[in-house]
């Protein structure tokens, strides 16, 4: 796969691992359209990356909103064309400090489903038909570790992973004939933000950084055809 | 005809009408269906747009908040559009009121963000010409976050934006869905492909189809503009060469295709706009059958299928269809019709 011109779409791209991957990505010239809640986060991104890429592009939006995966993939094909790599990267851990299940609430651990298994699902589907007609695409799905194991606190976030990794199964099951790739990438324990809010105490020297996990991701799909 | 009120759960238990000019056949079935009518080598092109969210709330430097409908894209920064008086999509368009006066020169004030100028005014304030201000991104950030699909008042209640896409949806060109490829599930699709079947897509810039003024309505389409590729030219060619089926997806899959072959003698590929009304005088070149939505005799719509068949047969299976429940309208069913 040459990234050259290819458009591509990540989540949760305002910091970590979406903002690696969108560095990497805008270095070699995909269109990339960098998406998250915070607009603020995702601008100064966007303008960091345009001195070396003119084709960067930023859409501020709440994933979890049920139609906020049309309202995204839109602004990507009209201002840079059908979206060609879709990279479902943003996720919630619902509340921090992580909770046990029997003290987790309803609307949290709803929340926590929009967001990690719902809106990559509703994005997925608001474009596989497009790309299947077109004869190529290719979705990365990020996964964890939690959603192999369980761990006490974890709960909501680790069943959405769990799910999320079956999703992917799931369309790759019904759809791998097509030609379009479907990846499901457990990037480790990385030093973020995220990782922060989860585990406090953990000593930062040990956790990988987004930028080398980033590489490496970027080596998997390059290898696609 | 009842209008189908809301997005039903499972489209491929949806109404189709099979009509076939030739015979004066009419079948009466579910579009599950349709591919007992198709052939192998026969080649479906649908109509790809994605629905914009197209209803705006825009307001005058006097303060004045109205509706502003987009209608068609004259380029980037161009825009048909109507604007709505007081009310909602829940009151039918013919009772809307007024519009604010406008002059042209005046600006406004779109989706709370974005600045434009009017550059025309005509049928009584409803119909603008309006020129956005702000570059690119910002308008399609703007419209794309603020916007709502427009909503006729046979519907129930708010629909997502999900509701008016096609499973095959692309680039962001059409006012209103591009209703007929709504009803054609992955499923369906599926099985058409594994009967050998072929699809092509175009993308066709459906426009507004209701505007409540009779005047205006009656300029219904405006020019459209429509994208095809090198390959579906390719592939309708082919389609024809082994005297297989086109079948059109839609009416709009018609204009562009029979459009694009009244201006060149041929199908050529590329971006064009067309101005092409289609009535039942017209000769088609490309399309062998139109799959279509139900809608009211008295729209355009009707009357591009008038040259599949005629006024009389075809409201004669509508009367039929509507003994028997069908539904029209964007959510309702649907008629393959074969031309003769």
């Amino acid at each position: 796969m040459n990234f050259e011109n290819k458009v591509v779409v990540i989540t949760g791209a305002g910091r970590g691992l979406g903002a690696a991957l969108a560095r990497k990505l805008a270095a070699k010239k995909a269109k990339v359209i960098l998406v998250a809640r915070n607009e603020n986060e995702i601008k100064e991104l966007s303008g960091e990356l345009r001195k070396l890429n003119s084709n960067i592009f930023h859409f501020s939006i709440d994933v979890s909103l049920p139609d906020a995966s049309v309202r995204l993939s839109e602004f990507a094909s009209a201002v840079a064309g059908p979206i060609d790599i879709l990279i479902n990267n943003a996720s919630t851990l619902g509340d921090v400090p992580l909770r046990p299940l029997l003290d987790t609430r309803d609307d949290v651990f709803t929340h926590v489903l929009e967001t990690n298994l719902l809106a990559p699902f509703r994005l997925m589907r608001a474009n596989l038909g497009q790309m299947i007609l077109r004869g190529s695409g290719i979705v990365l799905n990020i996964s964890s570790d939690a959603a192999v194991n369980a761990y006490p606190n974890w709960g909501a976030y680790g069943v959405s992973k769990a799910a999320l990794a079956h999703l992917t199964r799931s369309f790759e099951a019904e759809l791998g004939e097509t030609g379009l790739h479907f990846l499901s990438i457990d990037p480790g324990e990385m030093d973020t933000k995220m990782h922060e809010d989860a585990i406090p105490e953990a000593n930062k020297n040990e956790l990988e950084k987004p930028e080398n996990v980033a590489i490496k991701i970027i080596e998997i799909m390059e290898k696609l055809s | 005809m009842n209008a189908s009120k809301k997005p039903r759960s499972n489209k491929d238990k949806e109404n189709l009408i099979v009509y076939n000019s030739s015979s004066d056949q009419a079948d009466f079935l579910k579009i599950e269906a349709l591919s007992d009518f198709l052939q192998a080598g026969d080649l479906l092109v649908v109509n790809d747009a994605a629905t914009l969210p197209s209803s705006h709330i825009a307001e005058t430097l006097k303060g004045e908040i109205f509706e502003l409908r987009l209608a068609s894209a004259v380029s980037e920064n161009t825009w048909k559009a109507i604007a709505m008086g007081s009310g909602n999509w829940h009151n039918t368009t013919e009772s809307r009121g007024l519009p604010p006066e406008f002059k042209m020169g005046d600006r406004i004030l779109i989706a709370g963000k974005l600045n434009a100028k009017i550059r025309e005014v005509s049928f009584a304030n409803r119909f603008l010409t309006i020129e956005f201000e702000n570059e690119k991104t910002e308008i399609w950030t703007e419209l794309l976050k603020k916007g709502t699909p427009i909503q006729y008042s046979y519907l129930e209640e708010d629909l997502n934006l999900n509701e008016f896409q096609t499973v095959f949806a692309s680039q962001p060109w059409a006012i209103e869905m591009p209703s007929a490829g709504r009803p054609l599930s992955w499923n369906l699709l599926q099985n058409l492909l594994k009967k050998g079947v072929k699809i092509a897509t175009l993308t066709h810039a459906a426009g507004i189809s209701s505007t409540g003024l009779a005047e205006l309505d009656a300029i219904l389409p405006l020019p459209e503009r429509s994208d095809i590729s090198q390959k579906t030219v390719d592939l309708v060619n082919e389609t024809k060469a082994k005297n297989n089926k086109v079948i059109a997806v839609g009416t709009t899959v018609v204009r562009a295709l029979e459009g694009r072959f009244y201006s060149h003698g041929e199908l050529k590929s590329g971006v064009e706009i067309t101005d092409l009304r289609i009535h039942n005088q017209f000769k088609l070149n490309v399309v062998d059958a139109l799959l279509s939505g139900l809608h009211d005799p008295s729209e355009s719509h009707f009357e591009l299928m008038r040259a599949f068949a005629s006024e009389v047969s075809l409201k004669s299976v509508f009367n039929e269809a509507e003994k028997r429940d069908f539904l029209c309208h964007e959510f309702g069913d649907s008629i393959l019709v074969f031309k003769q």
